[in-house]
C-alpha cells in the first residue's frame, strides 16, 4: 500500500490557489458564452454547450468570498451523475500530495476549506467539493 | 484489480436487476390477493423464484455479495411457499416488499457509488425477518398443509444445487470433460434449418468455424454468454450454439459451444480477446461436409442457367424452414433472442442527443446553403434533411417505453395506499401497452401516483358509508390511456363522493386564492381548476397537492383537468406528449437574448402602440378585450429598453395576458434539453435548447411568472 496519495486540480482564483480533488474532475474547457439565466443565484453565471449536453456554470469565489476578475476558464465536475461548470482564472496543473501533506484548514479558512497544502512557497487551499455542491443543490445561497 | 469490473456490465446487471425487480413486486401483488395456492399461484412462484435465482447468480458473478445474500435468503422463503410450507399472507407479502425495495436501493446507489461501499449496506434487519420467517414455518407448520405431509418438513428436503458451480464442482473434472464431448456431437448435428444457415453462410463467402468458449468459474455465465454471442454475430452468422439462449442459466458447465460462418479467422480471434473472464477458447475450422451440407449447390448457383434451379430450392429450404419452426420452436427462439440487445438508456440518450445535435447543424447548413444558388447542394441537402429527420424520428421511437412499466407499480401502491386511509378499493387499469417516451414516463409516475393518492385519501368512502349510500362497499380506481395524434391521454378515476363546485369556490376565497369579486364569474367547470392554485385545500387538507401535480404535469408539457360528479365520479385527465422531445416554441428578444415560449402557452402575437407604451397605463386593448400588460424583463428581474414594442399575448386561466417584449424573432421547433437540477428552484423557467447559433437559449414558462 504504502503512503495515501491524492491527485489534487491546483487552480486560480482571484489571486487565490485552489485544489480540487481530481476524481471530481472531467475536463478542463474554455467557455467562450453562455447564456445568463434570469432570476438564479447569484453563484450561478449562467448555462453553456458543452458538445450539444447543456451545463451550469458556476462562480464559487462567490460562495468562498473572493474577489475576481472572471476568465474564460472551466473546470467540468462530475458530480452525482451530474455535469458542472465551474469558472476558474486559471488551471495551473496537476499535484500528487500525500495525505500527511494535506493539513489542517485554520478556523478562519472558512466552511469550505477541506485541508490546506503548502507547495514550495505557496498555500493551496483545498476545495471542500461535495460540501460545496450540496450546499449550491441544497440552494443555501439562493 | 480484480474487484474493479467492467462499466458495462454493471450498467447491464443494474437495468436487468431493476427490471426483475419491477416484475417481482406485480407478482407479489398478485400473490397476496389469491386467497388460495392453486395453480396459478404456484407458476407466479416459480417465476419469482427464477428472478430471484437470476438476481442472485448475476449479483454474484460481479462481486455484489450483498444482493447475491440477500437474493438468496429470500429464495429460500419463495421456495418454502412454492413447497406450500409457507403461505403468503399479508406479513410475507409485506417483507417480500422490503426485500425488493432494499435491492431497488442497493441497485439505485450502485449507479453512483463505489462498490466497496455498496458492500457496507446494511441488510441485517432484512436479513433477520427472512430468517424468522423461514424458522418460524420449521416450529409450526401452516395449517392448510398440517394433515399432507407435516413428515417432509421436519425432515427438510435436500436442498436443489443453488449454482452453476455447486453442479460443476459436485460433477468433478471428468464428467465435465464427457459432457463436453456430448455436447461437440449435439453440436455438429443439424437441422434442416441450421443446415439452411450454413448454406447461406457459404453463399456470403463465410468459413464455417466451431468456436468452443471456456469461462471462468462464475454461479452465472449469461451475461457474458450473451455478449460473446453478440460479438460473434456481429462477425458473421451464428449457425447453432450449446446452451441455447433460454438454457443457458440451466447450463452444467462453463462451456459455451458456437457453430458460427466467420469471414475471417484473424477477425474472430480479436474479438474474442475482448471477451472478459474467458478462460480459455479452441478454434477450428470445420468441413461443410461434416455437417452433412453440401457445397455443389452454391457452386452451381454461380452458374447463371442455375438460377431457376437454386431459385427453387431456396423456396424450398423456406418451406423446410417453416416446418422446423412448427416442430421445433425452442431453436427458433434461441436465434431470435439475438435480434434484441439491450442499450443502457444513458447510450439511448446520448445517441438522443446527438441527433438533436445533428437536427441544428442540419438548419445551420439549410441557412447557409440558401445564401447560394448551387442546385446539387440543395438536392443534397434535401436528401440528408429527410435523412436527419427519419434518424430522429427512429431515435424517438427506439425511446418509447409502453405505460405497462409504470402500471404495474399501481397495484401495490393501491394497495398500500388503501390500508393506509383504511379503504376497500378495485383497481383497473387499461391501455398499458401504449408507449410514451422513457423520460416522460419517468416524470409521469410522481404526478400520477400522487393523483391516485389524493382520490383514495379524499374521494372514495369508507365501506360503511358507501353501503348507506347504496353503492358497492369496495370502491374502484380506474387509470386508462388512450393515445390521440401525439399525445396520451390518461384518465385518472375514482367512484367516491365527488367534489362540490362551490364548496371549492368558498373556499378558495376563504384562503384568499381568489378575490370574492371575481368569484361569481367563474364556471363550473373553472372552479374545480380553482384547486390546482398553490396553498389550496378543502376542510381537513383535502385534495391538497394537486398545484404540484399540475405543475409536473405542465413541464412535461402536459395538460390537467378535473371533471367530478357528486356521488358518482371524481376524475382527473392528463393530456401528456408522447414524447417532450421536440417543442414548438416562439422565440423572442430581451435585451438583446433569445428566450424561447412554448407555443402551447401563446394566443397571439401583437405590436404595441406607441401611445400605449408600457409606463403608467400597463394596459393594451386586443379585439374588444383590454389586457393587462406586464413587462417580461420586469418579471425575469433583467435589464430591458424601455419601450418595447411587442407583445405576446398569453392564456392564463382563461383569462388573456399580454407579456411585453423587444422583438418577436418566430416559431421554431426546438429540442428541449434538461436543465441542471442545480436550477431546480430558479423560478420562470422549463428547460432550455440549442439554438441553431450553438448558444444555449432558455424556455421560459411564462405562468409561472405571473402568478407571482
Amino acid at each position: 500500500m504504502g503512503r495515501k496519495e491524492s491527485k489534487i486540480l491546483v487552480f486560480k482564483l482571484g489571486n487565490q490557489l485552489w485544489g480540487i480533488d481530481l476524481k471530481y474532475v472531467r475536463e478542463v474547457v474554455k467557455v467562450k458564452e453562455y447564456t445568463k439565466v434570469p432570476m438564479a443565484a447569484d453563484h450561478v453565471l449562467g448555462v453553456f454547450n458543452l458538445r450539444g449536453q447543456i451545463v451550469v456554470l458556476l462562480d464559487i469565489s462567490k460562495i468562498l468570498s473572493i474577489g475576481r476578475a472572471g476568465s474564460d476558464n472551466a473546470i467540468i465536475l462530475s458530480y452525482n451523475g451530474e455535469v458542472i461548470g465551474v469558472s476558474v482564472d486559471a488551471v495551473i496543473g496537476v499535484l500528487s500530495v500525500g495525505e500527511e501533506e494535506i493539513l489542517p484548514p485554520p478556523h478562519e479558512a472558512g466552511e469550505y476549506v477541506k485541508g490546506i497544502i503548502r507547495h514550495r512557497e505557496e498555500l493551496i487551499g483545498l476545495l471542500d467539493t461535495e460540501k460545496t455542491l450540496k450546499a449550491i443543490e441544497r440552494s443555501e445561497f439562493l | 484489480m480484480g474487484k474493479s469490473i467492467d462499466k458495462e456490465y454493471l450498467d447491464l446487471f443494474i437495468g436487468e436487476t431493476k427490471e426483475y425487480l419491477d416484475i417481482l413486486s406485480e407478482i407479489i401483488s398478485k400473490l397476496s390477493k389469491l386467497k388460495e395456492a392453486d395453480k396459478t399461484a404456484l407458476k407466479l412462484v416459480d417465476e419469482a423464484i427464477r428472478l430471484m435465482h437470476s438476481i442472485k447468480g448475476n449479483a454474484a458473478m460481479i462481486g455484489l455479495n450483498t444482493i447475491s445474500l440477500l437474493a438468496h435468503k429470500t429464495e429460500d422463503v419463495l421456495t418454502a411457499i412454492r413447497k406450500q410450507e409457507l403461505r403468503i399472507g399479508k406479513d410475507v407479502a409485506q417483507l417480500l416488499y422490503e426485500v425488493v425495495d432494499k435491492l431497488n436501493s442497493i441497485v439505485t446507489t450502485l449507479e453512483s457509488e463505489e462498490l466497496e461501499n455498496i458492500e457496507k449496506t446494511d441488510i441485517s434487519d432484512v436479513l433477520r425477518k427472512l430468517e424468522e420467517v423461514k424458522n418460524n414455518l420449521k416450529k409450526q407448520p401452516s395449517k392448510t398443509l398440517e394433515e399432507k405431509k407435516p413428515a417432509s418438513i421436519e425432515a427438510g428436503e435436500k436442498p436443489l444445487p443453488s449454482s452453476v458451480e455447486e453442479y460443476v464442482e459436485a460433477m468433478g473434472e471428468e464428467s465435465a470433460t464427457q459432457i463436453s464431448s456430448r455436447y461437440i456431437q449435439e453440436l455438429m448435428k443439424l437441422s434442416e434449418m441450421e443446415k439452411g444457415k450454413v448454406t447461406e453462410a457459404l453463399s456470403r463467402d463465410l468459413q464455417i468455424y466451431r468456436v468452443i468458449l471456456k469461462f471462468k468459474k462464475t454461479p452465472m455465465f449469461v451475461l457474458r454468454y450473451f455478449i460473446a454471442l453478440q460479438k460473434i454475430g456481429e462477425l458473421g452468422e451464428i449457425i447453432k450454439t450449446i446452451p441455447s439462449g433460454p438454457d443457458a442459466s440451466k447450463a452444467k458447465i462453463p462451456y459455451v459451444f458456437i457453430l458460427a460462418g466467420i469471414r475471417k479467422l484473424q477477425e474472430l480471434e480479436e474479438i474474442l480477446k475482448e471477451i472478459p473472464d474467458l478462460e480459455h477458447y479452441e478454434v477450428s475450422k470445420i468441413d461443410p461436409k461434416e455437417l452433412k451440407v453440401h457445397i455443389d449447390k452454391i457452386s452451381c448457383s454461380k452458374d447463371p442457367s442455375a438460377d431457376k434451379l437454386s431459385e427453387i430450392e431456396n423456396l424450398l429450404k423456406k418451406v423446410e424452414e417453416k416446418d422446423t419452426k412448427s416442430k421445433a420452436p425452442e431453436k427458433v427462439h434461441s436465434t431470435q433472442k439475438l435480434e434484441e440487445v439491450r442499450v443502457n438508456v444513458k447510450t439511448l440518450d446520448a445517441l438522443f442527443n446527438m441527433v438533436g445535435e445533428l437536427v441544428l447543424v442540419k438548419s445551420r447548413l439549410a441557412a447557409i446553403i440558401s445564401r447560394y444558388d448551387i442546385p446539387d447542394i440543395k438536392e443534397t441537402l434535401t436528401t440528408f434533411e429527410r435523412l436527419v429527420s427519419e434518424l430522429q424520428d427512429e431515435v424517438m421511437r427506439m425511446r418509447l417505453v409502453p405505460l405497462q412499466y409504470l402500471f404495474r407499480s399501481l397495484p401495490r401502491y393501491i394497495s398500500e395506499k388503501a390500508e393506509k386511509y383504511s379503504k376497500e378499493i378495485d383497481a383497473y387499469f387499461e391501455g398499458g401497452e401504449i408507449a410514451l417516451d422513457r423520460k416522460v414516463l419517468e416524470d409521469l409516475a410522481e404526478p400520477l401516483f400522487s393523483l391516485i393518492e389524493i382520490l383514495i385519501r379524499d374521494d372514495i368512502e369508507q365501506a360503511n358509508e358507501r353501503i348507506r349510500k347504496g353503492k358497492p362497499s369496495v370502491g374502484t380506481i380506474k387509470v386508462s390511456a388512450t393515445r390521440e395524434g401525439n399525445h396520451v391521454i390518461l384518465t385518472v378515476e375514482s367512484d367516491g363522493k365527488g367534489i362540490d363546485h362551490e364548496e371549492v369556490k368558498r373556499r378558495a376565497v376563504e384562503l384568499g386564492l381568489v378575490p370574492p369579486s371575481t368569484i361569481e364569474k367563474i364556471s363550473k367547470d373553472e372552479a374545480l381548476m380553482l384547486m390546482t392554485l398553490p396553498g389550496f385545500s378543502l376542510k381537513n387538507g383535502e385534495y391538497r397537492g394537486l398545484d404540484m401535480v399540475k405543475k409536473a404535469i405542465e413541464a412535461l408539457g402536459g395538460t390537467l383537468e378535473i371533471y367530478s360528479k357528486i356521488d358518482l365520479e371524481t376524475k382527473f385527465i392528463l393530456k401528456i406528449p408522447v414524447s417532450m422531445a421536440t417543442l414548438r416554441a416562439l422565440l423572442v428578444k430581451l435585451n438583446g437574448i433569445p428566450y424561447a415560449i412554448p407555443i402551447t402557452n401563446v394566443v397571439t402575437t401583437a405590436k404595441l402602440e406607441r401611445k400605449s407604451d408600457i409606463g403608467l397605463a400597463n394596459i393594451i386593448q386586443y379585439q374588444d378585450k383590454i389586457l393587462p400588460v406586464h413587462d417580461l424583463s420586469k418579471l425575469l428581474n433583467i435589464n430591458g429598453s424601455r419601450e418595447k414594442r411587442y407583445a405576446v399575448i398569453i392564456e392564463r386561466r382563461g383569462k388573456l395576458i399580454a407579456l411585453a417584449v423587444d422583438e418577436i424573432l418566430g416559431q421554431e421547433d426546438i429540442v428541449v434539453k434538461p436543465l441542471s437540477k442545480l436550477l431546480a428552484r430558479v423560478k420562470g423557467l422549463s428547460g432550455a435548447t440549442i439554438l441553431g447559433d450553438g448558444k444555449v437559449c432558455l424556455i421560459l414558462d411564462p405562468l409561472s411568472l405571473i402568478s407571482q
